[in-house]
């Protein structure tokens, strides 16, 4: 029944990833309108609070921002940022885990630098 | 206030139970009574208590909708004492058409000299001989008695179980047995009842029929007040 | 609307229904109650609505004690699953009595529900099944807008796709008129997204109430060589435990920093996310007493 992943990670932080992917897409273009809290909490059927909750995490990081009385935006220079926000988390989450994994195994770096290389062929 | 019209509005829907199925009944049953009578004619003149079937078929009704529309005014979040007025109201509307309605076929029994084979079914023997308005006076009471009584037994049931009703028989049946079984001191109630009665005439007898409805209403709210819905 | 029960206590003669009821409900949230047949869900439920007395404590509804209170009572509307309707009553009686009762009732949401889940609106109430009865009791609650809202296990026999459809909206609905809804359950899987807060009742108490996100984000099983779970879980609310062999699986109900986890995974531990069902399942079949 639930669109979300059942990781148990909370759901208003899958809510802002899922918001975060749709800009680096541009499904979600800078400057434009972003779906309200409620249209995002029926789409996903979620508590509304909890969607926004997602909604908010984003605005606090400047990805979107409110204008008054009309809703929410996608904040100039937000994918820039994403994408900036991402390579770092790319590097924690896979670079620095594949190295460890490598000495595990006994893979040396030249080694590790080759099979990438082949890999991206 | 929205209650009440909401209880109101319930007895509303439900008026083919309160008017339309009774006087169907009432209605079937004077046309096979008149049929077999005009077959059967004797010189003689009768008056059977024909009417009797409405009186005993609202009261039934009243005992029977009194919980069941309970039940789910009370899911409706319909306050307790809402529910017992607007059904109070109800009773007063619908004892007002009824004896409309009685009166109506008794004024017409009378006009064809009864139906025509000096049949009297619509109104009672005691009463015959009053007027118009006083017939009226007592059907609507009678009517709303009844109705009244069906809501107080079926509160009773709802407030204090079956037992409760088991324990309210016992009372009134000590209650009649000590009325009419004792002589104290030579007094004789019973005797001493129809004395009065004789002495007063009966429309006096009917006027106390107004304290039985508010000894019923009373106790009906009161009974009423604190119901809980068991299921 | 906002609801609360201090000390409430429900009681026929020695047997004890409710004890020690405590609770906050605060306005347009959406709250599970959740908790095994038995366990005083609907007594507690009909107590908040006035349809029952507590024998001790007291019950207050928008600071007001909704006993016979026409402002209270006008403003709230309980669905519930043992809710009898006149037998001479069509659906359409029914609705259009409902109509007239709610204040903030929503005729052109009830006729688009009754269409939509095709409901036989001139046949007596008694005559339809189950689960279009369940039908029209959703159909009341949703179209009645009510302030404080009250859904007790609603669904018996609507069907998966009947459900969802009601959840969706639920939802919805609630997005554009927030009110305080209820929903009592034991269906929680299919309504944990829905939900703000989590009260789980057991055996007459409340022995839970928990935003549900932290109640998602802090069950987690722990998996590993039965010596290390050990250790790990010294400090930890355990909720149920398996050992099979030299691997124990346990599953935990606390906050575990990231910092924590990482280090456990590095010595071989693993984690998983457990689902809500199974958190409650776990909180509320435990032994008499052991909880």
């Amino acid at each position: 029944m639930s669109q979300m992943d059942g990781e148990g990670r909370p759901l208003f932080l899958q809510i802002a990833e899922r918001i975060e992917n749709d800009i680096m897409e541009e499904v979600l273009k800078e400057e434009e309108q972003v779906p309200s809290t409620n249209q995002f909490a029926v789409f996903y059927r979620i508590n509304p609070a909890t969607a926004a909750k997602g909604v908010n995490i984003l605005v606090d990081q400047n990805i979107l921002y409110k204008k008054r009385g009309i809703g929410m935006f996608v904040m100039t220079g937000a994918r820039e940022q994403l994408l900036k926000k991402r390579k770092a988390e790319f590097y924690e989450r896979y670079v620095v885990a594949m190295i460890q994994e490598a000495e595990k195994i006994g893979i040396t770096l030249d080694q590790l630098v080759t099979m990438v290389a082949k890999g991206a062929k | 206030m929205k209650g009440i019209r909401s209880v109101l509005y319930m007895h509303w829907r439900s008026v083919g139970s309160w008017v339309y199925i009774p006087w169907l009944i009432l209605g079937s049953v004077f046309l096979i009574n008149y049929g077999w009578r005009s077959f059967h004619q004797d010189s003689q003149s009768t008056n059977d208590v024909g009417n009797m079937v409405i009186f005993i078929y609202l009261f039934t009704v009243a005992w029977i909708f009194n919980g069941q529309l309970f039940a789910f005014a009370s899911g409706l979040s319909i306050k307790r004492m809402h529910f017992v007025l607007g059904s109070v109201m109800a009773a007063i509307l619908i004892s007002i058409g009824s004896s409309l309605l009685l009166m109506l076929l008794i004024v017409v029994e009378n006009m064809t000299n009864g139906w025509g084979i000096d049949w009297h079914t619509f109104s009672w023997k005691v009463t015959q001989t009053f007027a118009y308005w006083e017939q009226f006076a007592i059907y609507l009471l009678v009517f709303l008695c009844l109705i009244l009584l069906g809501f107080f037994l079926s509160s009773i049931v709802i407030r204090f179980r079956k037992r409760g009703l088991l324990v309210f028989g016992v009372l009134l049946y000590v209650f009649f047995l000590v009325i009419s079984n004792t002589s104290v001191n030579g007094f004789d109630h019973e005797e001493a009842f129809w004395t009065w009665i004789g002495q007063h005439g009966l429309l006096v007898f009917y006027s106390l029929i107004p304290a039985i409805i508010l000894l019923l209403f009373g106790c009906y709210m009161l009974f009423m007040r604190r119901a809980i819905i068991r299921s | 609307m906002h609801v609360k029960l201090s000390k409430v206590r429900k009681a026929y003669g020695k047997n004890v229904v409710l004890n020690d009821i405590n609770m906050v409900l605060e306005k347009e949230k959406i709250y599970g109650l959740v908790g095994r047949n038995g366990a005083g869900k609907t007594t507690l439920l009909k107590i908040i609505a006035a349809q029952l007395f507590p024998s001790e404590g007291t019950v207050q509804v928008n600071e007001e004690n909704p006993f016979e209170n026409e402002a209270i009572l006008s403003q709230l509307c309980f669905v519930k699953e043992s809710q009898t309707y006149p037998d001479h009553f069509t659906v359409k009686d029914i609705l259009l009595t409902a109509k007239a009762t709610f204040p903030l009732w929503d005729e052109t949401f009830c006729q688009a529900l009754v269409a939509r889940y095709n409901v036989p609106v001139k046949l007596r109430m008694r005559k339809l099944s189950r689960g279009m009865r369940s039908v029209v009791g959703v159909i009341i609650g949703l179209a009645s807008r009510a302030p404080l809202t009250i859904f007790d296990e609603p669904y018996l026999g609507m069907d998966a796709v009947a459900r969802q459809y009601f959840y969706d909206q639920l939802l919805a609905d609630y997005a554009d008129h927030p009110r305080t809804i209820i929903l009592s359950t034991h269906l929680i899987d299919e309504v944990s997204e829905l939900l703000e807060h989590v009260i789980v009742v057991k055996e007459g108490r409340i022995l839970m109430q928990e935003d549900v996100e932290t109640l998602r984000a802090g069950a987690v099983t722990v998996t590993g060589e039965k010596g290390k779970v050990a250790a790990f879980i010294q400090q930890q609310h355990v909720l149920s435990s398996q050992t099979l062999g030299n691997v124990t699986n346990v599953m935990i109900f606390g906050t575990i920093s990231r910092q924590e986890r990482l280090q456990a995974e590095a010595e071989g531990l693993s984690f998983s996310a457990v689902s809500l069902q199974k958190v409650m399942v776990h909180l509320t079949d435990q032994e008499k007493g052991s909880a």
